[in-house]
């Protein structure tokens, strides 16, 4: 028996406007927490709540769903209540200014400890210079200097007395010393010494020469005595330098002698400033100097006094709670920080001063929110940020430098340790693929935050959904919407959703849906927001997205595109597709044809011949196939050819949904039972001959009826559906009010047999006892075709046979 | 004849160059009162002679002063040599003179340092002189700070013109002005002590008066120990200029000697 069509409130399951007890959303409280993520709600509370390795969130869901409003609210409401982190700064390394160092501070303590350095080095500045003008040091350093003029004039006194005593005077040359005979005070001539006896001569050789040795010795002690009076004074100035620093870095390291680190840094400040004391002092006392010569200096001292700084990376409110951030652009840079260099004479130049944080930094001790996609696209940012949470610490390396395009020496700060959640978002699919793909991704991002795409439609849930459009009204400070107006929202949210029993979780589709209904109303200056908005907004939006559909129908009016929507025809039947161009789909009528003849089994689905079907369109021209072969004529080789084409259509065909159409149109090219063009069919078939649930069926039976609609609807047109999508009807008002006036009509069909009643008027027919169909009946003809083609096929084989054999040309 | 703080009067300052040992402590001190004064800056590489006339004995050996090696005295050797350090006395002469901005002029002058240099060199209005051919090396290490001028004051024409040109180099360096006062028959250290303050004026109240027991070389060695003096100044006709040995007198102060015409 064909199916009954459809009862109107079949068609459209509408919310019923008594259940609320509200005028206008006005009155309705704010609904805390999400509506119909609960699954999602629990993986976030627990994901943000283990505090384990490995342990960071990936918030998986179509774009719209509202992912990323929901877990910033979530997180930042958690976060408000957490200990606030760590400051932290880098400062120099006094051993290796390549390696600066990294301090962690208590909140708040850090900008404290830049000031304290900034005023230390100002005070300094003034104290320091002052130190080496007083007369203290004065002495001191000339006692020092008299006390190596002593030791030098002594030793040379020394000789040079006892060279007077031998009438020798002790010279300078101009690399050295020499020992020249000496008369009246004065160095003897040349021709004076000539005139000597040969043993006078003799004698100043020999004591000359005594005297050499005497010199050398004297000689070799003088740079140790140099060497000493070198270290006295470093110890004098370290001395007088390190009474006025030490003291005051004291007062700091009591300050700060909870941080170790802190404490350790400043006592290599203390030993840096003692030993590099010259830099305080006035421009012009700045060079020392040695023995007269003065020493050269650095060439720029300007920046010098950087090397004292503390470079605040990151600094906390004692009030913040833990950190939130969210990375618009997650760049390598912008994920984990970057150091800045400066052009100085040709060269690029840098110092701890110019590390700068990044988005890890700033959310160390909190959360981390991350677009996967941009993640993913943004060149070794994904491999940074597993490295950051693989080691548990950050690290700021150049791109150049771990690409090695550029071998110059730069920073290598110290990692600061990382303790962070990080919150990915993305679609399902990027989820998905890193799962396969990278092995890494499941030990750093275990829980998965599934956001669904709909939830069920009840009377609770209703009210749920309306009090979700008060919170949203009222934060985006739009009119309130009357209970009609929600009502009507909730049924789009079900036609949405595609499904009369679910309500589409989609929320920027709401939200849009809401701020475009609120722009109608105040277009028309009132006060609430009625269905007749909530419609007209619809409307709108569809209307500016159905050019193309427009178009189509265009067509189908004009015959371009050939759709018969009355009488019948063997062999051709209406099938309906749907088409999805941006966030707008729509359905469309599509002439199937099948032709028949006797053959070596073959059912060609030309739109596959031609590589313009799909795999699953080819998959079910395959199944509906081999369900001919084993439904009829089963003692009889298979000896059909048949070809089934999608009329006029170039773009390519996908799906399954229009297999039992094909099949129709097959069977009744086989039964040459023409079919009606009045009606239209959708449905996936099986090797059971079972229609099977498809996408789209609003959408597909709103197209034919369109079509039908324009031509002036007969009352004898309608559509064939699976029967198991009857629940994902939610069809236009339009539609369901031309079934209410019984001039069209949605049937439920569940197997072939019903389909082809309906279609052809004719019964299907089922087996006897003798295993035969009945006469006249749909199966019954395209079993006597099919056992005609294959008996006429075996008949024409046997001829040929003889044919072949009375040829003398085959006589041996 | 210089009177009271002309200091355009002056126009050449001299400053000796001792082959075996530059002082830049001279050089400096020279170049700013070039400066100050706007004279040009000669510098006199002093090349003693009665070293070159040594080199000539055959067994004399030269003990180098950081090898310690030894070699033989030679003449030629010894010329070369101070060809080089004149080359090089010259250079640093330039570097003082462009950093003080001051035009110069160099010459060598070989002669006997003890008999003929103050003669020949004293064409000029200052002669800064340093130690000469002294054993011992240079300045000792210096340390942060800036010194004193000091000066030799006792009375006259000469002292007072040296008295102004001490106070010029102070002024120029915001130096201390430490003067001198020696205890010498016929002369009362307090009308001293006033006539100078007298002709100093206002810069009187930041000078310090010291008292020598005499005006001999120890007593002014003795005076200017402890006061940090980076130059003493004399007039031409003092007494300890006079001496036949003038090196040692030189070379005993710790501080260059600008002698004022």
């Amino acid at each position: 028996m064909p199916p009954e069509k459809l009862k109107p409130a079949a068609l459209c399951r509408s919310c019923d406007v008594a259940v609320f007890d509200f005028s206008t959303t006005a009155d309705l409280a704010d609904l805390p927490g999400f509506i119909g993520q609960a699954r999602a709600v629990e993986a976030v509370n627990f994901g943000i709540g283990i505090q384990r390795n490995g342990y960071n969130l990936f918030a998986l869901g179509p774009a719209g769903t509202g992912k990323q409003a929901f877990l910033r609210r979530h997180v930042e409401a958690r976060a408000a209540a957490e200990a606030v982190p760590s400051d932290w700064c880098y400062v120099n390394n006094f051993a290796d200014n390549r390696k600066p160092r990294a301090l962690e501070l208590p909140p708040g303590k850090a900008t404290e400890l830049s000031d304290d350095m900034e005023a230390l080095i100002k005070e300094l500045g003034s104290t320091i210079p002052g130190i080496f003008e007083s007369d203290e040091y004065h002495t001191r350093s000339e006692t020092i200097e008299q006390d190596l003029s002593e030791h030098q004039e002594q030793a040379f006194d020394s000789l040079s007395k006892k060279a007077e005593a031998k009438k020798i005077v002790l010279m300078r040359t101009p690399t050295g010393f020499t020992l020249a005979p000496m008369r009246d005070g004065k160095p003897m001539a040349p021709k004076e010494f000539r005139k000597l006896s040969e043993e006078e001569r003799n004698k100043i050789e020999a004591d000359t020469s005594e005297l050499q040795d005497e010199l050398r010795d004297t000689l070799h002690k003088i740079p140790q005595w140099q060497e000493e009076t070198r270290q006295k004074f470093t110890d004098l100035n370290r001395e007088m330098a390190g009474g006025v620093v030490t003291h005051r870095i004291d007062v700091l390291r009591e300050k700060y002698h909870q941080q170790e680190k802190v404490v350790q840094y400043l006592n290599d400040v203390e030993e840096d400033i003692i030993g590099n004391f010259r830099k305080f002092l006035p421009e012009e006392q700045r060079h020392a100097s040695l023995f007269g010569i003065e020493l050269p200096g650095q060439e720029d001292d300007s920046h010098w006094f950087n090397r004292y700084r503390v470079n605040v990376v990151l600094a906390h409110d004692l009030n913040d709670g833990a950190p939130v951030i969210h990375e618009a652009l997650p760049s390598y840079n912008n994920l984990v920080g970057r150091i800045e260099h400066q052009a100085l004479q040709g060269a690029l130049i840098t110092d701890f001063t110019m590390i700068c944080a990044g988005a890890l930094h700033r959310a160390n001790g909190g959360y981390l929110l991350l677009d996967a996609l941009k993640v993913l696209t943004q060149p070794f940012a994904w491999e940074a940020l597993k490295r950051a949470l693989a080691s548990r610490q950050v690290n700021i390396e150049s791109l150049a430098q771990i690409t090695s395009l550029v071998s110059t020496v730069s920073l290598e700060p110290e990692p600061i340790p990382l303790d962070i959640k990080v919150i990915l978002s993305g679609e399902p699919f990027i989820y998905y693929l890193l799962s396969y793909y990278d092995p890494e991704f499941a030990d750093l991002f275990k829980v998965q935050v599934d956001f669904d795409t709909r939830m069920d439609r009840s009377a609770e849930s209703q009210q749920q959904y309306a009090r979700l459009i008060a919170t949203l009204a009222r934060q985006e400070d739009l009119l309130a919407f009357d209970r009609e107006a929600v009502a009507r929202i909730i049924d789009h949210s079900a036609r949405l959703a595609g499904d009369n029993e679910k309500l589409a979780t989609h929320m920027r589709s709401l939200m849009d849906l809401l701020l475009e209904c609120d722009y109608w109303a105040r277009g028309r200056q009132a006060e609430v927001v009625t269905a007749g908005d909530v419609q007209h907004s619809i409307d709108a939006q569809v209307h500016r997205a159905d050019r193309l559909r427009a178009r189509v129908q265009e067509e189908i009016q004009r015959g371009t595109i050939m759709i018969d929507t009355q009488d019948s025809k063997v062999g051709q039947i209406n099938g309906l597709s749907v088409w999805m161009l941006g966030g707008f789909s729509f359905g469309q009528p599509t002439r199937i044809t099948a032709r028949v003849r006797m053959g070596k089994d073959r059912v060609v689905d030309i739109e596959r011949e031609v590589e313009m079907g799909g795999p699953i369109h080819s998959k079910g021209v395959l199944i509906l196939s081999h369900f001919l072969g084993a439904r009829y004529a089963l003692d009889y080789p298979l000896s059909l050819s048949a070809s089934l084409v999608f009329e006029q259509s170039y773009g390519g065909v996908e799906g399954d949904s229009a297999s039992s159409a094909e099949l129709y149109a097959l069977l009744s090219a086989l039964a040459g039972a023409p079919l009606r063009q009045s009606l239209a069919v959708t449905g996936s078939v099986n090797q059971h001959g079972e229609i099977q649930a498809i996408g789209g069926v609003n959408e597909k039976i709103e197209g034919f009826f369109d079509v039908c609609n324009n031509r002036g609807l007969t009352g004898e047109q309608g559509v064939l559906i699976p029967a198991s999508n009857v629940k994902h009807l939610m069809l236009r008002h339009d539609v369901v009010a031309a079934v209410e006036a019984g001039r069209f009509a949605v049937y439920p069909v569940s197997h072939v047999d019903e389909g082809i009643e309906l279609l052809t008027g004719i019964t299907a027919g089922t087996r006897d006892t003798q295993g035969l169909f009945p006469e006249a009946s749909i199966n019954r003809l395209v079993e006597d075709r099919l056992v005609q083609f294959s008996t006429r096929l075996l008949q024409l084989g046997k001829e040929q046979e003889k044919g072949n054999a009375s040829n003398p040309e085959n006589q041996p | 004849m210089i009177n009271t703080r002309d200091a355009s009067a002056v126009r050449r300052i001299a400053v000796t160059l001792d082959a075996l040992d530059i002082s830049i402590v001279a050089l400096d001190q020279a170049a700013r009162l070039a400066r100050h004064m706007g004279a040009q800056l000669e510098g006199i590489f002093v090349e003693d002679i009665d070293l070159l006339q040594l080199a000539e004995l055959p067994f004399l050996r030269e003990v180098r002063r950081s090898s310690r090696s030894v070699e033989a005295m030679n003449p030629a050797r010894m010329e070369q040599e101070f060809r080089v350090l004149a080359r090089r006395a010259e250079r640093l002469l330039g570097e003082q003179a462009a950093r003080h901005h001051v035009t110069w002029s160099f010459r060598v002058w070989r002669g006997s340092i003890d008999s003929d240099l103050l003669a020949d060199a004293m064409e000029v209005d200052v002669l800064a002189l340093t130690r000469l051919g002294s054993v011992l090396a240079r300045s000792p290490v210096a340390r942060p700070g800036c010194g004193a001028i000091a000066v030799l004051y006792e009375g006259g024409d000469s002292a007072a013109r040296a008295l102004d040109t001490a106070a010029s180099l102070a002024a120029e360096q915001q130096a201390r002005l430490n003067i001198l006062l020696p205890v010498v028959q016929g002369l009362d250290t307090e009308v001293l002590r006033q006539e100078a303050a007298l002709h100093l004026g206002e810069q009187a109240g930041a000078a310090q008066f010291i008292q020598m027991p005499d005006d001999s070389l120890p007593a002014l060695l003795e005076a200017l120990a402890g006061t940090g003096s980076a130059a003493l100044i004399l007039q031409r006709d003092h007494e300890l200029l006079q001496t036949p040995t003038l090196r040692l007198c030189l070379n005993s102060l710790n501080c260059p000697v600008l002698v004022v015409h």
